[in-house]
């Protein structure tokens, strides 16, 4: 694994030059451990909690009070790790990082400096390309500051000492879409992996961009950060933005409006990256060990543990639904888009017996649903159906119990009511109706004078009779087996019997 | 923390030592060091701090005179394995109780003067 | 040839154990005392005499009702005000700190607490525990009750003067780089810092994390013993606390202390120390011999860079510790200019004494890009050498025995314009705090200056986790001696 050489990448031509810039990035990735308390106290963090009601001593930094590091965090930044095929060290080291701003109840982020507990590491691109990983290492997140309610800055502290993996990538990113790509199969690794929900909108994934621009075969150039980036649609605008305004600024040839070293943030309304205030004593941050916590040591048995429950990735899976159970790619991708989708369909295809038509009611019907302004639900943790009740569903179609509009008038019935499907098709008079007899005497009444339909089939176009299958259905107020009446249709035409 | 740009680990802050560290902290140095700090020393302090800033580093030689090439830091007196948790939440402060000591509270909120700058 | 104190803890806590006396009225009397003898000595900066009071009549009850009293029922003890207990102002004798009430009671107050002990108020101390004298607190120097133009040392100024006047036979300090052991020997009475880790530091102020211990101060050796036993053990919200090793016990009262071998380093005893001092120290080596131990020559080379070393790591670490009082969460707030960074610039320049600054500047300096190689980074590998001293060291001796402080009591603002002549009053205790070791101070003789007799202390050190060694030939030298028994005039009891 190594970098694309400038000559394997595309890059970026500009439009007033023609010349070919080669883009390069690097992503700083922040993201939340899925884990109950935080990550060096008791405190169990919730998302939208009422402000400062999810703090302890430790978090809010009363003097005295000490941190205590959270297993479940460390656990689970392991199988990040691992997911990652990155390596876990042996032994590792806490560091304080010193500033001072009011989100930062203790003065300082107790961060990993020099001894991450993880180095290495790669995602692979949808391309096959590998990105690899520099290096993850764990740290507590910061409270919150909130600049526009009122006079003051008000601050919050709850999310203060949320536990954090920071997974820093190579700059082997050089153009927009592979960042998005990028960041797309990082989210779903850790997802799966179980280690995070990855939920950018509650801040619990959060991205930097360090980028510059380049000639081919040329010295780097300056590199500047992109903050406040809080969707991957985002990244990829602020990036391609950042890109052309670099290169711009570079064929101007004006020296004094080349990119200098800073941070600058995007504006997702202008869809421009604009410089943020530099501080007079940015980034002496005076790491230091931190002496209230010891070397962090993980034994080879526990990383090994670790692997070895390691849940399926989301790549192994999509194989297993097509190669195993033999559904499309298309369906396969569909399913694996979240670790709780996916569990979903399996729990499904286990109870109903049957993975593609678990695969298709859900493809098609459940998730359609869940953007569906008429029901309530929007997502799986609330749908009020279950894998057992949509696979009940599922068995009564497949019996012939029903067919499958009425399958999907009960199943919407289901999302909305939550109860069962039996006590449903009952009620809404909706079970297939395969008495021969009442089906014979309505395709009897739909034969009358259809004489066009007749002679074609009786001149061996059986598809005709589709035409007469509708009449039917409609009569039985849909509750006909569709396959039956054709069938009747069929020989009583052949049987000559029309009056 | 951010990585450098090509140069992506992050490395101990052993770089080389600027003349400063050997000679005599200036008055800048006490200055830049205080904002550092945060601490508004005014300048009748910082004349009254700078000197005696050099004299206590300056009576410190018998440190730096050490050759200490091949010697591991000794960051904790005893190491210890770390010791972990559980992830079992418990008890939260009372909110009220977080807030009571600060100097100004807003709707549950520890409110400062107002700030758009980030971090640092 | 003397017993132990009659008024230490244990004789105390007996006596109320037997009704003998009732708890309130030593309650009583210890916060009287804390309020006349306390407040002419400014020992105290807070009592707490409902909640002592109440505390006091419980065990009373408790034991009218026949219940189980703890090993320190009824006993007054005093805490150091960078101590964190629910219902008392834990202001580190700081202007930024001042009214803060801490929302969590350490663990080893619980620990006081559950073995009945009745702490009645927060004693006076050094700003944030920096200094040796006692004069950086933010509300007024504590007096040496020897003689009240002295200091009574630092920074545990306070605790060591209400031991030593009689107000409480027990007093918990804390010791960073000699804060108990200095001021203890100033006082004429013991003070044990323990291993570093034996005692959880949970509700301990930090000034210097890997330095900082929970130290107790005692007017006999069963006392330190007693609350060291009390106070130890893994606690599961310090994850530098060692996990409970058993104390073993320090030997009974005239034991001997033969085969024990006492290295005593020439660097401790330098040509120009207080003569005074010297002799008090070869006396007591001389009493150590008497009692069976056999005194051996050894070399802690690296003793000079001790200074500069502590200076460093624990400035560098308070540094960091205090940054967090910036007046956002508690402590006092400046405006300043306005801004955000303005209102914390001004509030901590308004907040904290010079003598903080100086050092919150120092720490800062000794990290910040550039400078931590030759700095930070220097003073962890010379903090290794000086730790490697010692292990060599204790391949020949088992106890190193030395002074505790190079001079007596010094007068109150001798050395105040001279921050580098207080820094060396810490040159014989630093080292033991670096290297993270038991060390004892225990009385030892008196010098004589303008017709006041000083006390004078003794130092005891011991390899890490052999508290039980020091303790062990503490007691033996009490029991061969009695300096421990001798009071000041102003004693309140």
């Amino acid at each position: 694994m190594s970098r694309p050489t400038d000559d394997d990448v595309p890059g970026v031509v500009s439009a007033r030059t023609g010349q070919r810039w080669i883009p390069v990035m690097g992503l700083e990735v922040h993201c939340q451990l899925k884990t109950k308390t935080k990550l060096f106290s008791h405190a169990p963090y919730r998302f939208g909690a009422e402000p400062n009601t999810r703090t302890t001593p430790v978090c809010t930094g009363q003097p005295g009070a000490l941190p205590v590091l959270n297993e479940a965090a460390v656990l689970l930044a392991v199988r990040a790790a691992l997911a990652l095929d990155a390596t876990v060290a042996t032994w590792s080291k806490f560091d304080r990082k010193n500033y001072f701003y009011c989100d930062l109840p203790k003065g300082f982020q107790i961060t990993q400096f020099d001894q991450p507990y993880c180095s290495g590491g790669g995602v692979a691109l949808p391309s096959g390309r590998i990105v690899r990983l520099t290096r993850i290492h764990l740290e507590e997140d910061a409270g919150k500051a909130i600049h526009d309610r009122g006079p003051d800055t008000l601050v919050d502290l709850n999310r203060a000492g949320v536990p954090l993996i920071e997974i820093v990538s190579e700059a082997d990113i050089t153009s927009a879409q592979e960042a998005f790509d990028y960041l797309t199969r990082l989210k779903e690794t850790l997802q799966f992996a179980g280690a995070s929900d990855c939920d950018m909108e509650k801040g619990s994934l959060r991205c930097d961009v360090n980028i510059s621009v380049h000639r081919p075969g040329a010295k780097w150039g300056t590199k500047v950060e992109l903050k406040n980036l809080n969707s991957f649609r985002n990244v990829m605008a602020a990036a391609d933005f950042e890109i052309l305004r670099q290169i711009e600024a570079y064929e101007s040839g004006d020296s004094a409006l080349f990119p200098v070293q800073e941070t600058r943030t995007f504006d997702a309304g202008s869809g421009k990256t604009r410089s943020m205030r530099s501080k007079e004593d940015a980034h002496d941050y005076r790491y230091f060990p931190e002496p209230d916590l010891p070397l962090l040591h993980l034994s080879a048995e526990l990383i090994d543990l670790q692997r070895r429950s390691l849940p399926e990735s989301a790549p192994a899976r999509r194989a297993r639904y097509v190669g195993a159970l033999g559904l499309s790619e298309y369906d396969a991708g569909v399913l694996t888009a979240s670790p709780a989708l996916a569990q979903w369909f399996e729990e499904t295809a286990d109870l109903a017996g049957s993975p593609k038509d678990a695969a298709n009611w859900i493809s098609n019907e459940v998730l359609r649903a869940l953007s569906d302004p008429q029901i309530e639900s929007k997502s799986l943790e609330d749908l009020r159906i279950t894998p057992s009740s949509l696979a009940e569903l599922i068995g009564f179609v497949r019996a012939g119990k029903l067919n499958v509009p009425a399958g999907r008038e009960v199943l919407r019935a289901m999302l909305t009511s939550g109860r069962h499907a039996a006590e449903l098709i009952a009620e809404l008079g909706l079970e297939q109706v395969s008495d021969e007899g009442q089906l014979e005497e309505w395709c009897q009444e739909a034969l009358v004078g259809k004489d066009k339909v007749i002679a074609d089939v009786l001149a061996g176009k059986d598809k005709a009779v589709g035409a007469l299958v509708g009449p039917v259905m409609k009569a039985s107020k849909g509750k006909a087996n569709p396959q039956v009446v054709t069938e009747i249709l069929l020989r009583l035409i052949r049987d000559g019997a029309p009056s | 923390m951010s990585a450098a740009h090509g140069h992506p680990s992050p490395t101990a802050p052993t770089g080389a030592t600027p003349p400063a560290a050997h000679g005599t902290p200036d008055r800048a140095v006490v200055a830049r060091t205080a904002a550092l700090a945060r601490l508004a020393l005014s300048d009748a302090e910082l004349d009254a701090v700078a000197p005696q800033f050099a004299r206590i580093l300056g009576s410190f030689e018998a440190l730096r005179g050490l050759d200490t090439s091949g010697v591991e830091p000794m960051t904790r007196p005893i190491e210890l394995a770390m010791i972990m948790r559980q992830d079992v939440p418990g008890d939260c402060l009372d909110p009220q109780a977080a807030l009571a000591p600060a100097p100004k509270q807003v709707n549950g909120f520890f409110a400062v003067p107002k700030t758009l700058e980030a971090e640092g | 040839m003397s017993h132990p104190n009659p008024i230490d803890a244990v004789e105390t806590a007996r006596a109320v154990a037997a009704g003998e006396l009732s708890a309130e009225q030593v309650v009583t009397r210890a916060l009287n005392a804390a309020r006349d003898l306390g407040g002419r000595l400014n020992l105290f900066l807070s009592l707490d005499r409902e909640r002592a009071l109440d505390r006091a009549r419980a065990v009373d009850s408790a034991r009218a009702a026949g219940r189980a009293l703890g090993p320190l029922a009824g006993v007054p003890v005093a805490l150091k005000a960078n101590m964190c207990a629910e219902g008392f102002e834990s202001n580190c004798a700081s202007r930024i700190l001042a009214g803060y009430h801490a929302p969590y009671t350490a663990t080893f107050v619980m620990r006081l607490l559950d073995a009945g002990a009745i702490p009645i108020g927060v004693t006076n101390m050094d700003e944030f525990a920096m200094g040796s004298s006692g004069e950086n607190s933010a509300f007024g120097p504590a007096k040496n009750p020897w003689d009240e133009a002295r200091t009574p040392g630092g920074s545990s100024s306070g605790a060591a003067g209400a031991v030593a006047a009689g107000i409480v036979p027990i007093a918990l300090g804390s010791d960073t780089g000699g804060s108990v052991r200095q001021p203890a020997a100033l006082c004429g009475i013991l003070g044990l810092k323990p291993t570093y880790g034996r005692i959880s530091r949970y509700g301990l102020i930090a000034f210097a994390s890997s330095l900082d211990q929970v130290s107790p101060f005692a007017r006999s050796v069963r006392d330190l013993e007693l609350l060291l036993e009390l106070l130890s053990g893994a606690d599961p919200l310090d994850s530098t606390s060692l996990p409970l090793a058993p104390l073993g016990r320090s030997g009974e009262e005239g034991a001997r202390l033969d085969g024990l071998r006492i290295g005593v380093p020439a660097q401790y005893m330098p040509a120009g120390l207080d003569p005074r001092v010297r002799t008090a120290i070869e006396a007591s080596l001389a009493t150590f011999e008497s009692l069976g131990a056999k005194l051996v020559e050894v070399s802690l080379p690296h003793t000079d860079a001790a200074i500069p070393c502590y200076y460093v790591v624990a400035t560098a670490e308070a540094s960091s510790n205090l940054a967090r009082f910036e007046g956002v969460r508690y402590g006092m707030r400046e405006l300043g200019d306005g801004s955000l960074q303005g209102m914390m610039a001004a509030t901590r320049a308004a907040g904290f004494g010079p003598e903080v600054k100086r050092r919150i500047l120092l720490g800062t300096y000794v990290l910040s890009s550039g400078y931590y190689a030759a700095w930070y980074g220097q003073a962890l590998k010379v903090r290794r050498l000086l730790r490697r001293d010692f292990d060599r060291a204790f391949e020949q001796c088992d106890v190193i025995a030395g002074p505790t402080s190079p001079t007596p009591a010094f007068r109150l603002g001798a050395k105040t314009a001279d921050p580098v002549a207080m820094y060396l009053n810490d040159i014989l205790t630093a080292p033991a705090s670096l290297a993270g070791l038991p060390a004892l101070s225990l009385p030892c003789g008196f010098a004589e200056e303008s017709g006041t007799r000083l006390p004078l202390g003794l130092q005891l050190i011991a390899p890490p986790l052999e508290d039980a060694r020091v303790l062990r030939a503490a007691r033996a030298f009490e029991s061969a001696t009695d300096f421990h028994t001798q009071h000041p005039a102003l004693f309140a009891s």
